[in-house]
């Protein structure tokens, strides 16, 4: 999955993330833990904030009980930003 | 032993239930709906269920579940059999969970499968037939036997201080029965009114404000999956039309800064009620002007339930005026200010793993000494500060105490001390310093933490000094931590 990802995508989403954890956690501890958010202490305040960030900053909203699985790293966030955005947009006629 | 339940919460419950026995009571998360019928019916089987599953000397039982209509008829059935739940958060790790077992003589949970996995302790496990959840039956353990549990009471609560373990709060029936009739008649809850809790139940916002008061009135109660963001709390009130929200501070910050929101949105929602921490006043003021949301901000207390609220919309600052059976002193202090002390129909009994340590708390007339700094002005009070105690983080308490014990059993880290501090978004944050001979980084604390305190007291800022800043009293000045932190950022950067 990685392989894919556009890495500017990639450097996005760990800004939201330093961002969303009021600067508690940084790019640096997000690259040596792989990008995995459990592993650098993300609680559950930087996971509202993240996920309001990517909201508002990305139009996506990733529901963590319905899609657990997309807020749990860097790069599984952006897989999924990726996925959202080659959808094509709803026409109402 | 259902047929020698003590008169109290359950009784009142059933008794609501008979009344308004076709409204709904409950909207699950998915917008199922359960009238007061079905919830009473629920709650009988259920505790017949407990009774057969559970000896009848197996008194104290805690509850581990999120937010669910399950979560209420557990809690119910639980008292309606005579025992007594004890509303464990389920984020509590290994260390809170262990404490509870030794320091409250709870060996018995009812878990709900959701977070079955995540039981920080090993159990032995039986399934309850026919419903989602487990019996979880911890092992004896060799420590101090905790103290016999009075038949009066009805719940058991936790709270943070600065003891170095979560304090077990026992509550009577008749503190319960008062604490929520005082609220239904303090706020004007009535039967029209559809309510959105978004805190958990285990946590005094939600139970004083949203279980029984709700019930009692034949109000609805609507439950909410997982974490809240803007767009799920304004499309859950327009579609549900709910008329009161029940929230931390920081889920009205995000309802202020939503850029999609607009009146009609809120249109429904007749007041949003706040506590658990001060909320910024610009926030109340955006919800307001914006959405013509009215936000009071009312004042709680673990041990004594809730104090105080506001009742003219048009009002926007203090925490409101006393609530019916609440009293307010302020004593004075050395340094000219006041400390808050409460005295309420609703207090706690004791602190059921700490003796004497309540009624240490009280002064001579039985007023709580709250730690608070305030003053009373039209009747209202205004708080401006506290005086030491628990930690407050986005509505939660955390023992300073707590974190620190764990961050000490961390190898190489020889001292440790936590501190309050505010992050890049003007947040209160947990900082904890470490000292020891060898750098240690904030991962590994994370690390070693997880685990074993739940993940809101997991330090969010961690710094490593070679030596702690100790006085010779022994003392750390936090003036002087805040200086070396920014000496040692400016080095880093």
């Amino acid at each position: 999955m990685s392989e894919t990802i556009d890495e500017d995508l990639r450097a996005q989403v760990k800004d939201l993330v330093v961002l969303a954890s009021g600067g508690a956690i940084s790019v640096d501890e997000l690259e040596s833990a792989d990008g995995s958010l459990e592993e650098v202490g993300v609680n559950s305040i930087t996971y509202i904030n993240l996920m309001e960030a990517l909201e508002q900053t990305m139009g996506v909203v990733i529901d963590p009980e319905e899609d657990p699985e997309y807020l749990t790293s860097v790069d599984s966030i952006a897989a999924f930003v990726e996925a959202q955005r080659r959808i094509p947009p709803t026409t109402v006629s | 032993m259902t047929s020698t339940a003590p008169p109290g919460v359950s009784e009142a419950f059933l008794d609501a239930c008979q009344q308004h026995r076709q409204r709904t009571a409950v909207v699950s998360q998915g917008g199922d709906r359960f009238t007061y019928g079905s919830l009473a019916d629920r709650v009988r089987a259920r505790a017949d269920a407990i009774d057969s599953l559970m000896a009848p000397e197996v008194r104290r039982v805690g509850l581990y579940g999120e937010n669910s209509v399950e979560y209420l008829v557990s809690y119910y059935a639980t008292v309606h059999s005579g025992r007594v739940p004890f509303l464990v958060d389920p984020q509590f790790g290994g260390q809170e969970l262990a404490e509870i077992r030794s320091g409250c003589g709870v060996r018995t949970f009812l878990v709900h499968r959701e977070v079955a996995s995540r039981f920080p302790l090993p159990v032995r496990a039986r399934r309850v037939s026919g419903t989602d959840l487990s019996v979880f039956s911890l092992q004896r353990d060799e420590g101090v036997a905790p103290l016999p549990i009075s038949e009066s009471t009805a719940t058991c609560r936790f709270t943070s201080g600065t003891t170095g373990k979560p304090k077990c709060l026992e509550f009577s029936h008749h503190s319960v029965l008062r604490a929520a009739r005082s609220w239904a008649a303090g706020t004007g809850v009535d039967g029209g009114d559809r309510t959105l809790c978004l805190a958990g139940f285990s946590n005094g916002l939600a139970f004083n404000t949203s279980l029984l008061p709700t019930f009692l009135v034949g109000a609805q109660l609507h439950l909410a999956r997982g974490l809240p963001s803007s767009s799920k709390i304004r499309q859950a009130i327009r579609r549900r039309g709910i008329t009161r929200l029940i929230a931390f501070p920081l889920v009205y910050r995000l309802i202020s800064d939503d850029p999609a929101a607009c009146v009609d949105d809120y249109k429904s929602l007749s007041i949003g009620i706040s506590a658990g921490a001060v909320l910024a006043p610009v926030v109340r003021r955006a919800c307001t002007r914006r959405l013509g949301v009215w936000i009071a901000d009312y004042y709680g207390i673990a041990e004594a339930g809730p104090c105080t609220f506001e009742t003219e919309s048009d009002w926007n600052e203090g925490l409101g005026k006393p609530l019916p059976g609440v009293s307010i002193r302020l004593n004075p202090r050395v340094d000219g200010q006041a400390e808050v002390c409460v005295k309420t129909d609703s207090m706690a009994t004791r602190y059921l793993n700490l003796p004497g340590l309540f009624e240490e708390s009280l002064d001579g007339d039985g007023y709580y000494r709250t730690g608070d700094i305030g003053y009373l002005q039209g009747g209202r009070l205004f708080l401006t500060g506290r005086s030491g105690g628990a930690i407050n983080v986005g509505g939660r308490k955390i023992d300073p105490l707590e974190v620190e014990q764990v961050a000490l059993s961390i190898p190489g880290v020889e001292d440790a001390v936590v501190f309050a501090d505010q992050d890049s978004n003007d947040m209160a944050a947990l900082h904890l310093v470490v000292a020891g001979p060898e750098r240690i980084s904030r991962l590994e604390i994370v690390r070693s933490c997880a685990g074993q305190l739940s993940e809101y007291k997991i330090p969010a800022h961690v710094t490593w000094l070679p030596r702690m800043p100790r006085s010779a009293a022994g003392k750390v000045s936090v003036a002087r931590l805040r200086e070396l932190i920014a000496s040692t950022k400016s080095l880093q950067h």
